[in-house]
């Protein structure tokens, strides 16, 4: 069956267009470090402010490959022996989402807790702790 | 590990089954004889060679670009196996543009055999390197071989039925739907590194059909599923999935494809 080329086509591939295009922009984001040694993520919990880009380091101390891996974030980054990689996760809703190393599962495992700040004064003690990931702005 | 390593082999190696399904299915049976097995076996070799080679320089693509090496060379192989394939998907008409069709359907087929025998091929050179619990690898795999081959066989058998009693056309919308699902795959790749932006998830459906199952696998080579999507990944999916479908049943496509007049 032949059809007219629909008239809102042209609109609705423009909008598209524009949609995709009107993002590039390099902005500065908060900067989370975790280190992989001995198949475990050091630290296992990172806390971040909800609704917010954020940078995430991620170091691997051991000597062989890993990957960073999670469904809830979306994410799967491989991590070469004694090299570092770089991922920007979020902006999250308020919520805990797992990650764990895909060729180490059962040992390489940790979550993003996510919370709501209002304000800077709100800034949990946890999250300026080295324990939990230490929070830079580049 | 040995569940591990099986649900790893399907998430690199059953995209390979399923476009070998595809393909052969839409190109050899409905097409006329587009793609030989002498084709197949030849760009299998080639893969295979490249994605040996390529493996020895992983970590340098890796750190390329800022650390956003993989991320760039991968999501242009996915864009690549979209565009290849919505193609195929748009001159479907059986007796025209054979020679462009083979072409494209063999770019696919050798995108999709790199790019993820390059991720499993990393996965078995660590734990190789490191010697730990080869035999569970080993079993591992050969069960990943029997599940990926049997559903093969049987996607095969089922999308020749569709097309039989069903429709014509129904292979060729699975073939765009597994494009799609790669090019999602380029799209969290890119929100990855921040080129493209990351909005707030649409929806959370882990507790349903979680991502690391084996139906969850399933589906995310056959529809590009995804258990928390971003609204730009579900705009980008209704767009790849529209605009082809769209200037498939245009008037000029129509006339340009059959030669058909209005």
């Amino acid at each position: 069956m032949i059809r007219r080329f629909p008239k809102y086509y042209t609109v609705f591939l423009l909008m598209n267009l524009l949609f995709l295009c009107s993002f590039i922009v390099a902005a500065k984001r908060p900067e989370y470090h975790l280190a992989l040694k001995n198949h475990l993520f050091y630290p296992a919990q990172i806390i971040i402010p909800a609704n917010q880009k954020i940078k995430l380091v991620i170091h691997n101390h051991d000597n062989s490959v890993e990957e960073f891996d999670s469904f809830d974030l979306n994410r799967e980054k491989v991590i070469f022996s004694q090299q570092k990689s770089i991922i920007f996760i979020g902006p999250l809703t308020v919520g805990e989402y797992n990650f764990f190393g895909e060729y180490h599962p059962n040992s390489a495992r940790g979550k993003v807790i996510v919370i709501e700040i209002k304000s800077n004064q709100d800034i949990p003690y946890q999250m300026l702790s080295p324990k939990q990931g230490g929070l830079n702005v580049n | 590990m040995l569940i591990n390593t099986v649900l790893l082999f399907l998430q690199s190696a059953l995209p390979i089954f399923i476009i070998i399904s595809l393909l052969l299915l839409r190109f050899t049976a409905t097409s006329g004889r587009l793609i030989t097995n002498k084709n197949l076996t030849v760009i299998s070799v080639l893969a295979s060679s490249l994605v040996f080679v390529l493996s020895q320089y992983m970590e340098t693509t890796s750190q390329l670009f800022d650390g956003k090496g993989t991320e760039w060379v991968f999501s242009l192989g996915f864009i690549i196996i979209y565009f290849s394939s919505a193609l195929l998907f748009l001159f479907d008409n059986k007796g025209r543009f054979i020679k462009v069709k083979k072409y494209f359907a063999l770019v696919v087929f050798l995108l999709v055999l790199l790019l993820n025998g390059w991720h499993f091929m990393l996965y078995l050179t660590s734990y190789w390197q490191q010697s730990l619990q080869l035999e569970s690898l080993f079993i591992g795999i050969i069960l990943g071989v029997g599940i990926c081959v049997s559903f093969a066989i049987l996607f095969y058998f089922l999308l020749r039925y569709f097309d039989t009693l069903i429709d014509s056309k129904t292979s060729g919308y699975f073939l765009l739907f597994f494009a799609i699902g790669q090019l999602m795959q380029s799209i969290v790749l890119l929100q990855q590194v921040d080129v493209l932006p990351m909005s707030l998830l649409v929806w959370n459906s882990t507790s349903f059909i979680t991502e690391n199952s084996e139906f969850g696998q399933l589906l995310r080579v056959l529809f590009g599923y995804e258990t928390t999507p971003s609204l730009m990944q579900v705009i980008v999916y209704l767009t790849a999935f529209i605009v082809p479908v769209l200037i498939r049943k245009s008037r000029y496509f129509l006339r340009l494809t059959y030669g058909e007049k209005s």
